[in-house]
């Protein structure tokens, strides 16, 4: 038949891998300042230990295609068929204390140090894993016009139960080439191209992650010590959380968009508006499941988040000249994501629900300004866990009884993934000098600086510049809370006015917009004519000059905008200079 | 790799052959696959062996008093040990007062209390267990007189547990199968549903359990252990606090249920039980102890409680080197509870106390519970708690704060890292039996001659007097009294106060310590100090349900007070 094709594979790999780490001595030798010769040090007994590893996938794939014209009617279609399975067992052993440097086995170790205790270490282990998916595509065109597809994924999973492991994951798009339609035939002066196009599709996941591979089925674990009975210590066989009910978790993408071109390529347009809701998200229910229960919980299929968005790209081109052409493009992404449902406990505060904010929110208690003065101490007159006094932060007290406490904890803002990213990139070339930049920014993002980002003299560390603002009596009015050498979880400031520990910095005072602009990356660079170049033997030569992280524009302390572990604890963004000679003969 | 794509026959064939080995013809599916480390519930109840494996682990799931969780919130394991509840008494003090039972002593008892969280899930994490194996036995097959005694240990595990929940917090949610996570938001059962409950689940464990085993099982649960917890079941129903209208019959029952238990005493009973001669050594010897009636086991190297609880409570005695965190201070209002050897109160003025030498003398034991000036101690290191002796440096945090320490379950044959002390955390022993039964009795008929009998039992095992001739509420003070000195640091005080309603009574007396000076002549002169002043609320004679659960369970109430 025409068109229809057949292939099938087979394919064995098989991984071994051994290691093994002979811990010998070396001799150091130390003049010695009183006799002057040079002293050993004391020998030091090896230790070997070895490992191996091996591992064989044995994967089967068909595959049937079929592809054909009719006319203006194109039409495709495939089926895929694949299976993969992957036993692997691994195994080692150590010994340490030999007694001398000649033999680099095992077995000429010692099992046990000089006092009898067993010093030698035996390990082993065999896992499986398998997969198998079957997925067919449908394709038809009809004369450049009018594009469609559909699909549909069939998966399987080893983690699900029998009953639950098989997902089916349909997707579909559609596409309209507009300006190839005749009555557009008017505009192709102006109009070189547009495309309207629209998808809708499902994808599963079952990645659990290793600790949970085994949820749906009720496992006891071994336990080789659990208890004594007439004085000998015997084994034990655990229960462990089991959902004999988890499946996949589900992402359904709705994309529609539309790209376009005018005047010859020298402005185009790309837009698209995208919505995803995650289903069946797999998460405990800790807040809700009382402890009476008596057993650890299992993850559930019952979280819900959505994000939703749209991005823009706007380029344009021009070529004056031979001699000079300019490029500039501008892209915007704008997304807000928001968790649908949550297992929060059903008396949860309203004001301290996750359920409606976006992921990863900062939480906790509102800083309403610093206590300038005796009498807006007075005025405060809350209960706090910590002492608040002069100069300290005060918190909103939600419910207004009169203390701060954990009824008072609340959403605070966003946090540290950005709503707004932009970028603006764009180059020059006039008479083979080029200029070539990328400024990167984004903005409605929060981060929480903590510990040393936020905390003076925190973990016996230094005071950051901003903090030269602080309140004091002859500065009332400074920016930041009074200077302490208490940086733990002990004071008014840095921890949660009360309740369990849920972490310094628990208060909004402490949490800043990590809006930014970047320059990202400046390029200069001259290309030599090839005129010149040939008296010299050369083809090309190009001298450049880039820089990258030149400049950032932001209002946040301490951290880069860029990073996401506010405590100050991470390796800072460089910039970079680089200067440079590109020869070719 | 073998890849076939080629005109022909070849390529219809292979390709059939893969569709069809894909599509799956196997007789066990390829994705069914099993953990190397773990066994299904479906294989554990296939042999008994392996049921047997499950049931060991519920024994070793039951907390114990060395090692109650002091902080919270969450999984806060590294704070077991770290105090006792017989420091949240007027009998001990805890070195750290940022502890959770220093909170307690000053009348503060907030609904999300350490021990209170833990009492609450741990003892449903056995619960649980407990539940899951008895649904799953009957259907194992093996031997059926086996299945039954192994069922019979869950139920008494359950029935345990279930009493330690109901005398922290009254009536608590009866979960008595282990069902959905949903199942369990279920409200609270009455106090009486409770006993009923627990008192059924001991008869029938009773019914089904030997008295005694063999050497290789000793510390299961036997007969007398399911009958010594109904007794003590029935004698809480009875107390004050549970027994407002002073039900006599209730009383009765306690008394009968206590009899039960002693028909397995030293004869006339039948002799598996009885008490142990050395009333130090007895809280040490695991094995053939008659006294212990159930115990959560312990056993070197590895089944002990977690983080080395155990030395936190050591005193700190420098070069003994034990891991000693001196956490446990025994007070001068327990040194003051111990009788003179005669017989007599210290109140007494005939009694022969001198509060100059203050140790002379004295009921036998409190020289085995409590470390004083002069004991001695591990490695013969003779404690020195005068200013500046050996075991109080005021620069050390460790120093105890009331002068005295921890000897009672304290094994001084055993010190350092590796030779720490594995002696078992004892749940029910004779003697409380003992004096479980002369208090119902008491209040049942009044002081008869069994009331003495039994009372006396253990006086005389540590040397006391006989007691004789007296009235009803004279005799309830001094069996409150033996209960205070006999079962001192068991966890036996916390509740008993609270059931006979005396918080407001005991533990509102500040605490005294003892400050010795040695004078230059090489005599003592001793003071007795107050130490800290206490406080108490008569609603905290029930505790706080744990506030994560009145969250998490909609249809849980809240004890009143709270």
């Amino acid at each position: 038949m025409k068109g229809l094709s057949l292939k099938g594979v087979l394919a064995y790999d098989k991984r071994l891998n051994y290691g093994k780490r002979w811990t010998d001595n070396v001799y150091v030798y130390t003049k010695n300042t009183t006799t002057g010769n040079f002293d050993r040090s004391p020998y030091q007994n090896p230790g070997l230990a070895e490992n191996y590893f091996q591992e064989s996938q044995t994967e089967i794939q068909g595959h049937l295609n079929y592809t054909n014209k009719f006319g203006k009617h194109g039409v495709s279609a495939l089926v895929l068929l694949l299976q993969q399975e992957r036993p692997q067992n691994r195994f080692n052993a150590s010994r340490s204390g030999y007694e001398f440097s000649l033999f680099d086995v095992l077995s000429q170790g010692p099992a046990t140090n000089a006092a009898g205790t067993i010093t030698e270490t035996i390990g082993g282990g065999k896992e499986r894993f398998a997969l198998r998916s079957a997925a067919a595509r449908i394709n038809y065109d009809y004369d450049n016009k009018y594009m469609f597809q559909a699909s549909l994924r069939r998966d399987q999973s080893e983690n699900f139960a029998p009953d639950v492991r098989t997902g089916y994951f349909p997707a579909f798009s559609l596409g309209w080439v507009v300006s190839n339609e005749a009555f557009m035939e008017s505009t192709s002066g102006v109009l070189d191209y547009l495309k309207l196009k629209g998808s809708w599709g499902k994808l599963g996941n079952d990645a659990l992650g290793e600790d949970i591979r085994f949820l749906y089925l009720s496992r006891y674990g071994t336990v080789n010590q659990t208890y004594a009975f007439g004085g000998a210590i015997v084994p034990g066989l655990n229960p462990t959380a089991a959902n004999p009910f988890v499946t996949w978790e589900t992402s359904t993408k709705t994309d529609i968009g539309l790209e376009a071109r005018f005047l010859k390529g020298m402005f185009g347009v790309e837009f698209d508006f995208f919505n995803e809701d995650r289903n069946d998200i797999l998460a405990t229910r800790f807040a809700q499941i009382p402890a009476s229960f008596g057993g650890p919980l299992p993850a559930e299929n019952i979280g819900e988040t959505n994000n939703r968005g749209i991005e823009l790209t706007l380029t344009h081109d021009k070529r004056v000249s031979n001699s000079f052409s300019y490029n500039l493009k501008g892209n915007l992404t704008l997304t807000k994501n928001k968790i649908e449902y949550a297992a929060e406990a059903t008396n949860v505060p309203d004001a301290f629900r996750v359920a409606g904010h976006s992921i990863a929110s900062y939480y906790g208690y509102k800083a309403i300004g610093i206590i300038r003065d005796s009498a807006t101490l007075k005025g405060y007159g809350k209960a706090t866990a910590f002492p608040a006094g002069l100069g300290d932060i005060m918190y909103e007290d939600v419910n207004n009884d009169g203390k701060i406490d954990n009824a008072d904890r609340q959403w605070l803002s966003g946090g540290a993934i950005p709503e707004v990213v932009y970028g603006i990139s764009g180059g020059v070339n006039f008479r083979g000098i080029e200029l070539n930049f990328l400024f990167q920014g984004a903005t409605r993002v929060h981060q929480q600086l903590t510990n040393n980002a936020g905390f003076a003299f925190f973990n016996g560390g230094r005071v950051t510049a901003e903090w030269r603002d602080r309140w004091t009596l002859d500065n009332p009015n400074g920016k930041y809370p009074r200077l302490s050498t208490n940086a733990t979880a002990t004071t008014n400031n840095y921890q949660i006015p009360a309740g369990p520990a849920y972490g310094l910095g628990g208060n909004s005072f402490w949490i800043e917009d990590a809006s930014y602009l970047r320059i990202k990356n400046v390029e200069i660079a001259y290309t030599f004519k090839p005129a010149i170049l040939s008296r010299i033997g050369a083809s090309q030569l190009r001298v450049y000059a880039t820089g990258q992280n030149l400049a950032t524009f932001t209002k946040l302390h301490n951290v880069d905008p860029e990073n996401t572990n506010a405590n100050g604890w991470y390796y800072p963004v460089q910039a970079v200079y680089n200067f440079g000679l590109n020869i070719q003969f | 790799m073998i890849t076939c794509m080629n005109t022909g026959k070849i390529k219809w064939i292979v390709g059939v052959l893969l569709i069809v080995a894909t599509a799956g013809s196997c007789k066990r599916d390829l994705l069914d696959i099993y953990p190397s480390n773990a066994l299904s519930d479906l294989t554990v109840f296939t042999d008994l062996q392996f049921a047997n494996r499950f049931l060991n682990n519920i024994y070793g799931t039951m907390p114990n008093g060395f090692a109650r969780r002091d902080q919270n919130p969450g999984d806060a394991n590294w704070s077991r040990g770290m105090t006792a509840l017989a420091e949240a008494t007027d009998d001990a003090e805890a070195n750290n007062l940022a502890g959770s039972t220093h909170g307690l002593n000053q009348g503060v008892l907030p609904t999300t209390w350490a021990y209170a969280d833990d009492f609450w899930a741990q003892n449903y994490a056995v619960i649980r267990k407990a539940n899951l194996f008895m649904e799953k036995i009957d259907a194992a097959p093996g031997d059926a007189t086996l299945k039954k005694r192994m069922k019979a240990e869950a139920q008494f595990l359950r029935a345990f547990c279930f009493q330690e929940l109901i005398k922290c917090f009254g009536g608590v949610p009866l979960m008595l199968s282990a069902g959905t996570p949903d199942e369990a938001i279920i409200a609270r059962n009455t106090y009486e549903e409770c006993v009923n409950q627990i008192v059924k689940d001991c008869d029938e464990a009773a019914a089904a359990l030997p008295a005694v085993y063999p050497a290789n099982e000793l510390g299961r649960a036997t007969k007398v252990s399911a009958l010594a917890l109904k007794a003590r079941t029935l004698l809480y129903f009875a107390s004050p606090l549970n027994n407002t209208g002073n039900t006599i019959t209730r009383w009765q029952n306690a008394a009968a249920a206590c009899r039960a238990v002693m028909a397995f005493g030293p004869p006339p009973g039948s002799g598996e039980h009885g008490l142990y001669a050395d009333y130090y050594r007895l809280f040490l010897d695991k094995s053939g102890n008659k006294e212990v009636i159930f115990a959560r086991k312990f056993q070197n190297p590895n089944v002990n409680p977690s983080d080395g609880a155990r030395p936190k409570w050591y005193m700190s005695v420098p070069g003994v080197g034990d891991g000693a965190w001196g956490g446990f201070s025994p007070t001068q209002n327990l040194v003051d509870a111990y009788e003179m050897k005669n017989g007599k109160p210290i109140s007494d003025v005939t009694s022969g106390y001198d509060s100059q030498d203050p140790y002379k003398d004295r009921d036998s034991r409190l020289d085995k519970s409590v470390l004083h000036q002069g004991s001695k101690y591990k490695m013969g290191i003779i404690i020195e708690t005068f200013r500046g002796g050996n075991t109080n440096n005021t620069n050390r945090l460790d120093s105890s704060k009331t002068g005295y320490g921890l000897l009672k379950m304290v094994d001084t044959s055993k010190y350092g890292a590796a030779g720490g002390a594995d002696n078992d955390w004892i749940f029910l022993r004779y003697a409380e039996v003992l004096l479980n039964y002369a208090e119902a009795q008491n209040e049942a008929v009044g002081p008869d001659a069994s009331v003495y009998d039994a009372l006396n039992q253990v006086r005389t095992r540590s040397g006391q007097p006989a007691l004789s001739g007296l009235s009803q509420n004279d005799l309830r003070e001094r069996i409150r009294n033996e209960r205070r000195v006999e079962l001192s640091f068991e966890e036996h005080r916390f509740f008993d106060v609270r059931r006979w309603k005396q918080g407001s009574f005991y533990f509102r007396e500040p605490i005294r310590k003892v400050q010795i000076t040695r004078n230059s002549n090489g005599t003592f002169t001793y003071n007795y100090p107050k130490w800290e002043d206490r406080d108490y609320k008569e609603h905290q004679n029930i505790l706080p349900i744990p506030q994560s659960e009145i969250d998490r369970n909609a249809k849980l109430t809240q004890n009143p007070g709270y």
